[in-house]
């Protein structure tokens, strides 16, 4: 095993491999920053590229990259509220409020170093427990995931939200969006009004850029004044106060990190579910939940970490078992696949010296996400100096080509435009976005599972809670909504005295 | 334009009960029994169960809060003018690069939403020409994303 | 002076000379070309198309840039290929699902609405259970649905998806009715695996292949492959027909094609990269690699076959009650 390392270490420190992961860093960074360029995309465009490099080589581009991306499109967010990456959407408002309360650097410098935390994590659970937890996650079948999905939604709306209702009803206009097209069960067009473009369904995408970057370019437009960000004068002192937050919030770390890489390892389940995950579990165990939403640091600590852990855990079931843990594992197993590495349990056996480098690979694009995070942080601030009737065309211009990159196809550029009107018309009438993107995320996966589970149960309910895992998912999907309708009511009791019953369903 | 929570959940409700009778509406080849209708029609049942709430829990602000308002902006001309040229300014890309190719297209719809931000020409030129170059490096040459060309360039 | 005028004539002069210049300079191909795939990036047929891609560009010396358009069960990705401009810079994969998608109604497209290049592929369904699974061959898993009809259930991808027909046809070739062992819908081969190993299903249709590292992990047993012969690399896994009497075999495959009209000199110059590429070590290293099958047919062939398959597998969807 001693051998297998240090072939590996030879492997990985050469001027190739760490060029290559040089600038796939800073591609990633670029990418992951720019509204409407996810970190799938930015793999997705990376496998021409990488066919032409030896093996180790192209892994390094497609972890480097991906982890890069994942982090960075925390910075848009933070400075603009437009999250660059899914991943980012679930704690956009909050890193937001700190922005406007003066502390950019205090958001990014979070996003930077507990992505690292979470991301060196995630690879150490990946170098020691791969075998043991891709096991367990072959334990899931659709009812288990079929009962994940929902505490997933359900801990992202009644938790995360200020009015539950109203989280509830634009969650599940996102499952409605979702229903459009084919990718559904039974493998009919649904709701495509004829249209040969909607039959894939909307692209979320198109959709992520409409509702957040067009419908801020919209209300900076007519808001020129509301929405100037008041810290133009620099970012300093990204890591100052960090350690400190780290020993302030130290089981919110360990809590996003394992919750993270588990939500990782599940096949199907990535980085951007874990994100709102992680959010609202923080919320939930948090001794002060009130002052979420409102530029606290609690939950992106947690997000935060469980983001970027996840990248880790989307890699166990892919070198074990072959089955990816999320979008971009699954083009990464075609790489794999395509430059000999066959993922599977012979992989560890035939070539354990090519798993090692992979490892090394996570940890040291972990390990450079620091300098370069820091650089990308210092370059971005500039963003906050350029004035934003000069800034909101540019990002309507990146918006309308990132739209229209994902399919190549213009009418994704429309779809952008149509879901920054009705996203523009929701925030004016506060109406929170975020839970339509969770809700067209989730939608197709919560479908397929849950027809899945009923076709399996034949339609009885017993069927879905015979399984150990599923019995504990459940009672506790259960559980969140009931206390969280008790604490509704309890709430519009105390409140009814004073006389505001209506602000609180 | 603001609408009452009362407005809005009755536009919701609506949203579920069409929800419903169109997913009623669909195909179902083989006789599924867990068909393509079997998941909208519980999205349409949970939503419509929510929005009644909604429009309960908001009944009290009927009379206090008008059905239906519009903000300032709406009656100032020049405001609502820039407003609409956003929409007006993705239609018209959509519809003329394929015509014009995406350096032209992309050039005329940021120098005309800059101008239009009252954005000085001296800044505004540069920026154009600047930014369309790098979005066209970064997605057209980088990324091999075929941004549309034309006969022009 | 510049006057607006001058620009204006100018501007028509460039393009009018480059208008007219390229039809009688240009031998195909004189710029990058397309190449659509159906599916998702990183899956099998993706894999395929762009290692093709990357051996024909060799071939034809312009870059060949390869775009999914996923969506509608393959339908999204088949129009595109179909409906593209007939000047050989948008070509295509097109798969097995060409000669089905009519039949159940996601597509009004049929396999005459392109051109083939040449037929690359083709991977015949397997019957694979869990490694603890009771029954040793397919002749006894046969018997077990035979003794308790609609208990097993099977899986391997979407509702029609080649594991679905597999799975159906060998249920009625052994006289059983086709839904014997119900079909549970799942959104990929991958995921319909996932559901194997964890005890959602009982049985999957994926071929070999796809199925090769979980069976390595000892996680699932393949009982035998729905082809007339054992196939290269997989030699232990016996077939359905010496397996247990029971005649059938069902297979994808995938070729590559473009849309009607497209000059002559582009369809012979695409067939001969495309045939060069097959014959290459680098493709056949990545096939073996991959455990995907080798089939080689040329365009004229390949239409003949696409007719066929078409004709057969209406029959068989229409037994199944998946036709329209």
């Amino acid at each position: 095993m001693l051998d297998a390392y240090l072939l590996a270490f030879e492997m990985v420190f050469n001027p190739y491999v760490l060029g290559v992961m040089l600038l796939s860093g800073v591609y990633g960074l670029v990418i992951g920053c720019i509204p409407g360029l996810s970190a799938t995309m930015a793999i997705a465009l990376l496998v021409p590229l990488t066919f032409f490099m030896p093996p180790i080589p192209a892994i390094a581009a497609i972890v480097t990259t991906s982890a890069m991306a994942i982090f960075s499109g925390d910075i848009p967010g933070c400075l603009l509220r437009i999250p660059g990456t899914p991943a980012s959407a679930a704690y956009v408002d909050e890193a937001h409020q700190m922005n406007v309360k003066g502390h950019p650097e205090r958001a990014l410098g979070i996003g930077l170093v507990f992505s690292v935390i979470g991301g060196l994590f995630g690879a150490l659970v990946l170098m020691l427990a791969a075998p043991a937890l891709a096991d367990f996650a072959l334990h899931f079948s659709s009812v288990e995931f079929f009962w994940l999905v929902l505490l997933g939604l359900g801990g992202a709306v009644f938790i995360g939200a200020r009015r539950p209702v109203k989280a509830v009803l634009m969650l599940l206009v996102g499952l409605s969006i979702a229903l459009v097209g084919m990718q559904n069960p039974a493998g009919l067009p649904r709701f495509t009004f004829g249209s040969v473009d909607l039959l894939s369904g909307f692209s979320l995408i198109p959709v992520m850029v409409g509702m957040f970057a067009v419908s801020e370019v919209l209300r900076s437009i007519i808001r020129p004044e509301a929405v100037r960000a008041p810290n133009v004068g620099g970012i300093d002192g990204i890591f100052r106060g960090m350690w400190g937050l780290a020993k302030k919030y130290p089981w919110p770390l360990a809590r996003g990190s394992v919750l993270g890489t588990i939500i990782g390892a599940l096949p199907g389940a990535g980085a951007d579910i874990a994100a709102w995950m992680s959010y609202a579990m923080s919320k939930r165990f948090s001794k002060e939940p009130e002052k979420f939403g409102t530029g606290h640091p609690e939950g992106l600590v947690e997000a935060g970490a469980s983001n970027n852990s996840a990248l880790g855990g989307t890699w166990i079931p892919a070198l074990v078992f072959g089955i990816p843990g999320d979008s971009i594992t699954a083009i990464a197993i075609g790489v794999l696949y395509m430059k000999n590495l066959n993922p599977g349990p012979t992989i560890f056996i035939h070539a354990p010296q090519n798993v090692y480098a992979i490892f090394l690979i996570f940890l040291l694009a972990n390990l450079l996400m620091i300098p370069l995070g820091w650089a990308i942080i210092k370059t971005a601030r500039h963003v906050l100096k350029v004035p934003r009737r000069v800034l909101m065309p540019i990002i309507l211009l990146f918006a309308m080509v990132g739209a229209y990159a994902i399919n190549n196809n213009l009418f994704d550029v429309l779809i952008m435009l149509a879901f920054g009107l009705f996203g523009f018309f929701l925030e004016e009438n506060e109406f929170p976005v975020a839970p339509i993107i969770l809700g067209i995320v989730l939608g197709p996966m919560l479908e397929n599972n849950f027809v899945a589970s009923m076709i399996k149960a034949d339609g009885s309910f017993i069927g879905f809670i015979d399984r150990p895992i599923a019995a504990v998912l459940a009672a506790l999907t259960i559980a969140i909504v009931l206390w969280s309708v008790v604490s509704a009511f309890r709430r519009k009791g105390e409140e009814a005295a004073e006389g505001h019953v209506s602000e609180q369903l | 334009m603001k609408v009452n929570d009362v407005t809005s959940g009755i536009i919701l409700l609506l949203f579920s009960i069409v929800l419903w009778t169109s997913a009623q509406g669909l195909p179902n080849p083989g006789d599924q029994t867990y068909g393509p209708a079997f998941f909208p029609e519980w999205i349409a049942l949970a939503m419509g169960i929510s929005a009644a709430i909604m429009i309960a829990a908001s009944w009290s602000q009927v009379g206090s809060q008008p059905f239906v308002a519009f903000d300032n902006w709406v009656r100032d001309p020049r405001r609502l003018l820039q407003f609409l040229l956003v929409p007006t300014a993705v239609i018209f890309y959509v519809y003329a690069v394929d015509e014009l190719g995406f350096l032209l297209t992309a050039a005329l719809v940021l120098l005309g939403l800059l101008v239009a931000l009252s954005v000085r020409l001296v800044v505004a030129v540069p920026t154009t020409i600047g930014m369309v170059i790098l979005v066209y490096g970064i997605f057209d040459m980088l990324l091999r994303v075929p941004l549309p060309r034309s006969d022009l360039f | 002076m510049l006057t607006r005028r001058n620009l204006l004539s100018a501007f028509a002069a460039v393009a009018l000379a480059s208008t007219a210049a390229s039809p009688a300079f240009a031998e195909y191909p004189d710029r990058p070309i397309q190449m659509v795939v159906p599916w998702g990036a990183g899956g099998g047929s993706d894999a395929v198309a762009r290692i093709i891609a990357s051996l024909m560009e060799k071939e034809l010396g312009q870059p060949i840039a390869v775009i999914n358009k996923t969506g509608g069960s393959g339908a999204v990705g088949h129009q595109a290929i179909a409906g593209a401009k007939p000047d050989g810079y948008t070509i295509g994969m097109i798969t097995m699902e060409v000669t089905t998608m009519h039949w159940v109604g996601f597509s009004q497209l049929k396999s005459t609405d392109f051109v083939p290049f040449g037929q690359v592929n083709f991977d015949p369904a397997a019957v694979t259970v869990r490694a603890d699974a009771p029954y040793k061959t397919v002749g006894e898993f046969i018997e077990a649905v035979k003794a308790e009809p609609g208990k097993y259930k099977s899986s391997g991808g979407g509702a029609g998806a080649v594991s679905h027909i597999g799975i159906a046809g060998l249920m009625k070739a052994a006289g059983l009715a086709p839904d014997s062992a119900p079909w549970v819908t799942m959104d990929s081969a991958a995921t319909a695996q996932q559901e194997l190993v964890a005890g959602g299903v009982e049985v999957v249709g994926s071929s070999l292949g796809e199925t090769r590292a979980l069976t390595e992990a000892g996680k699932v047993r393949p009982l035998a492959v729905m082809a007339d012969e054992r196939l290269p690399g997989f030699d232990d896994v016996q077939t359905v027909k010496e397996a247990s009497g029971v005649d059938w075999s069902y297979a994808t495959w995938r070729g590559f094609a473009g849309p009607v009209g497209m000059p002559d000199e582009a369809i012979a110059k695409l067939s001969a990269a495309l045939e060069k590429a097959y014959n290459s070590q680098e493709f056949a290293d990545f096939m073996k690699n991959r455990g995907f099958g080798m089939k080689w047919r040329n365009g004229a062939d390949f239409a003949a076959f696409m007719v066929e398959a078409d004709i057969v597998n209406g029959a068989i969807l229409k037994d199944l009650g998946l036709a329209k």
